[in-house]
C-alpha cells in the first residue's frame, strides 16, 4: 500500500502553517515498512494529519492518495476494506464503547477480520497487565487502561500502515514500552509501517523517516 | 448480532420506548377500528339500497302553492329544468306512468288465477343499484323484467293464504310466471314478465323504459304526464335538498327522508372518524418518528466508532432498521389482537342499533395499516441513512 500527500493544507491551519513543515503544502510519501515519526508541538495538526489519512477528515486542500486514488474519491465500501485490511489506527480519543466490556470492544473489531483468536486476544490483554479486566466495561477503566485496550484493538487486523496518534500519552514508561513493543512486533509480522505522532523527542533516533508539521 | 444488540439497544430509555410504542398502538388501533367501520358503513349503505345513493322519488304535495305553479300535479319541462339547475342536484329523471290500460296476471299453471289492474312506471337503469340485472327490454326478449313494491308480496301472500295455498318467499316470487295484458278498444296483447327485484320507494310496478315506450306508442290514449321525478343530490347536498323540497312544496316518502338524514349523518360521522383517525395516526407517527430520531441521535458515537473500525454503513443501518421493524411488527401484532378482541363486542353493539354488517370486518383498514407501516419505516430508514452517511 502506498500513501502520498500532495500539497495538503488543512483548512483550519491555513495561514498559520509552519514554513519548515515537511508534511503540509508539499509532496511527501509515507515510506513502506518503515518507522515514521511525525513531530509537532501542540496545535499544529497531528490528529488532523492522522485523521485525514484515515479518511475521517476531508477539510483540506490538496490531495491524499492511497494506492494512487484520492481519499476524496474512495467510496464507503472501499474505506471499510482499507480500514480492516490495510490501515490500522489508535485514535487519540481511543473510540472505545464505554458500556461494552473489554472483550466486546475487541470483538467489535476482530469479528470483521478474524485476525486473532479469543485466546490470542486474552494473551495480549494479559501481557499489558489487564487480564482481570476482560469482562469489565471499558467506561470504568482508567484512561491509561483504556489506551492499552485501544492498542490491542488496533492490532486485531492485518495492516500495511498503523497510525498512532499520541498513543502513549497517559501511560507510564514501562507500559508505554510494552505497548510500543507489541505494535512493533505486529508491524514486523505484517511488514508494515508505523506512523507515530508525538510531542516527545526522546527516542526519535529509532525512526527511519522524520516528518515535521 | 447479540453484540450489536448490546451496542445499540442495551442503554435505551425504556420509558421513551413505551411512550412511543403506546402512542403507535393507539394510533394504529384507532385507524383499524375507525377505517373498518367506515368501510362497513359504506357496504351497509349500498347493500340496503335498490336505488343508488342519495336518490329520491319526488312528487308535488296535493295541497300546494308557491314557486312552481303547484296547482297542477304534473311537472312541465320548465319545472324540471329549474330543479335540475340547482347546484346540489346531481341528476333528474322524470318517472313515466302508463297512459294505457294494463293489467297484471298470474300465469303460472301451479298458481291460482289472479288478475288485477295496475299502473306501471319506468325507470332508467342508471338509477338502479341491483347487480346482475339486464334492465332492458325489446320485443325479442322472452319476458319483461319488473321490480315490484315489497307490499305486493304481502298482498300476494294474503291472497294465496285465502286460497289455502302456502305462502311464498321473495326468491320464489322471482320464479313465478306473470304476464301483462295490454289493451285498447278492440286490441289485446299479453307479454310475459318476471320479478327481478323489489322496491320500497315506489308504489307502482317498475318496468324498463323501452317497454313503457313500446306500450305507450301502441296503446297510449293521451300524452304522457310526468307526475313524479327521480332526483339524486350531491353527496354533501342533503341539507339543501331537503330545504328545497320544503320551499317548493314537493314531497317524498318521510321514511326516505329520515333514511337520507341517517345516511347523511353517517357520512358526516364517518368522515369525522376518518379525519380523527388520520390525525391520531399522524400524531403517533410523529411521536414514533421522534423516538426513532432520538434513538439514532443518541447512538451517533457508536455508529461513528463502528464505521471507523471498518464496519459497513449498510450493515449498521440494517441492524438499527431491523430494531424498528421489530418494534412496529410487535405493535402491529398487539393491535391486530386488540382489534379482533374489540370487533365482536363492537359489532354486537352496532347490531343492537340495527347495523347488521355483511362481513365481520373489512380488509381495507389492514391495507391502510400496511401503507402507514411502510411510510413510517421508509421515514425511519431515511433518518438512519442520513446519520450513518455523516460518518462515512
Amino acid at each position: 500500500m502506498k500513501i502520498e500527500l500532495k500539497n495538503v493544507v488543512p483548512l483550519p491551519l491555513k495561514g498559520s502553517l509552519n514554513p519548515q513543515s515537511t508534511c503540509w503544502n508539499t509532496d511527501v510519501e509515507l515510506l513502506p515498512a518503515k518507522k515514521i515519526v511525525v513531530q509537532a508541538v501542540s496545535g499544529k495538526g497531528k490528529s488532523t494529519f492522522v485523521n485525514s489519512i484515515y479518511g475521517i477528515r476531508k477539510d483540506f486542500e490538496g490531495e491524499i492518495f492511497i494506492d494512487g486514488i484520492s481519499t476524496k474519491n474512495i467510496d464507503a465500501d472501499r474505506w471499510s476494506e482499507i480500514r480492516t485490511q490495510h490501515l490500522s489506527i489508535i485514535f487519540q480519543d481511543l473510540q472505545l464503547i464505554p458500556h461494552l466490556t473489554v472483550a466486546e470492544n475487541l470483538q467489535l473489531k476482530n469479528e470483521l477480520t478474524n485476525h486473532k483468536t479469543v485466546d490470542e486476544q486474552k494473551a495480549m490483554v494479559e501481557k499489558l497487565s489487564l487480564g482481570d479486566k476482560w469482562n469489565t466495561a471499558c467506561g470504568v477503566l482508567s484512561y491509561g487502561q483504556q489506551q492499552r485496550i485501544a492498542v490491542v484493538r488496533a492490532l486485531l487486523q492485518p495492516f500495511d500502515f498503523i497510525l498512532l496518534d499520541e498513543p502513549f500519552a497517559h501511560l507510564d514508561h514501562e507500559n508505554a514500552q510494552l505497548c510500543y513493543q507489541m505494535v512493533r512486533e505486529e508491524a514486523q509480522k505484517n511488514n508494515a509501517s508505523i506512523v507515530l505522532t508525538t510531542l516527545d523527542f526522546a527516542s526519535i533516533d529509532e525512526f527511519d523517516q522524520h516528518l515535521t508539521l | 448480532m447479540k453484540l450489536y444488540q448490546k451496542l445499540f439497544f442495551a442503554t435505551l430509555n425504556r420509558t421513551q420506548l413505551l411512550v412511543a410504542g403506546g402512542a403507535t398502538f393507539v394510533g394504529f388501533l384507532l385507524l383499524l377500528i375507525g377505517a373498518n367501520y367506515v368501510m362497513q358503513m359504506q357496504n351497509f349503505r349500498s347493500k340496503n339500497e335498490l336505488l343508488t345513493d342519495n336518490v329520491y322519488v319526488v312528487q308535488r304535495k296535493i295541497t300546494s302553492g308557491g314557486a312552481l305553479n303547484l296547482q297542477k300535479t304534473n311537472f312541465s319541462q320548465a319545472d324540471m329544468d329549474y330543479i335540475k339547475s340547482q347546484k346540489f342536484i346531481e341528476n333528474l329523471q322524470p318517472v313515466t306512468t302508463n297512459n294505457f290500460d294494463i293489467d297484471f296476471q298470474l300465469s303460472d299453471k301451479n298458481m291460482p288465477y289472479m288478475r288485477t289492474d295496475i299502473f306501471i312506471q319506468s325507470i332508467l337503469p342508471e338509477f338502479l343499484d341491483i347487480k346482475g340485472i339486464d334492465w332492458h327490454w325489446d320485443s325479442t326478449k322472452a319476458f319483461v323484467p319488473i321490480i315490484i313494491p315489497k307490499e305486493f308480496i304481502v298482498m300476494m301472500n294474503s291472497f294465496l293464504s285465502s286460497k289455502g295455498m302456502p305462502q311464498i318467499s321473495d326468491e320464489l316470487v322471482k320464479k313465478i310466471h306473470f304476464k301483462f295484458n295490454l289493451k285498447d278498444d278492440g286490441r289485446k296483447e299479453s307479454v310475459e314478465c318476471r320479478v327481478v327485484g323489489y322496491t320500497s320507494m315506489f308504489s307502482a310496478v317498475l318496468v324498463p323504459d323501452e317497454f313503457m315506450q313500446y306500450a305507450s306508442r301502441k296503446y297510449g290514449k293521451e300524452k304522457q304526464k310526468v307526475t313524479q321525478l327521480i332526483l339524486s343530490h350531491k353527496k354533501d347536498g342533503f341539507g339543501d335538498f331537503k330545504q328545497f323540497l320544503k320551499d317548493n312544496y314537493l314531497e317524498t316518502k318521510t321514511t326516505d327522508l329520515i333514511m337520507g338524514q341517517i345516511k347523511s349523518m353517517t357520512l358526516v360521522l364517518s368522515n369525522f372518524v376518518v379525519a380523527l383517525s388520520f390525525l391520531i395516526i399522524l400524531l403517533s407517527g410523529v411521536i414514533f418518528s421522534q423516538y426513532a430520531q432520538l434513538l439514532i441521535d443518541s447512538k451517533r458515537f457508536e455508529i461513528q466508532t463502528m464505521i471507523r473500525l471498518g464496519h459497513r454503513s449498510k450493515e449498521i443501518s440494517t441492524v438499527i432498521f431491523k430494531y424498528f421493524v421489530r418494534i412496529i411488527l410487535l405493535v402491529d401484532a398487539v393491535v391486530v389482537v386488540a382489534f379482533f378482541g374489540a370487533i365482536f363486542p363492537l359489532n354486537a353493539y352496532f347490531f343492537g342499533y340495527g347495523f347488521d354488517f355483511e362481513k365481520l370486518f373489512s380488509i381495507y383498514p389492514f391495507v391502510f395499516l400496511l401503507l402507514i407501516n411502510l411510510l413510517l419505516l421508509y421515514s425511519i430508514r431515511r433518518k438512519i441513512g442520513a446519520v450513518v452517511r455523516l460518518y462515512e
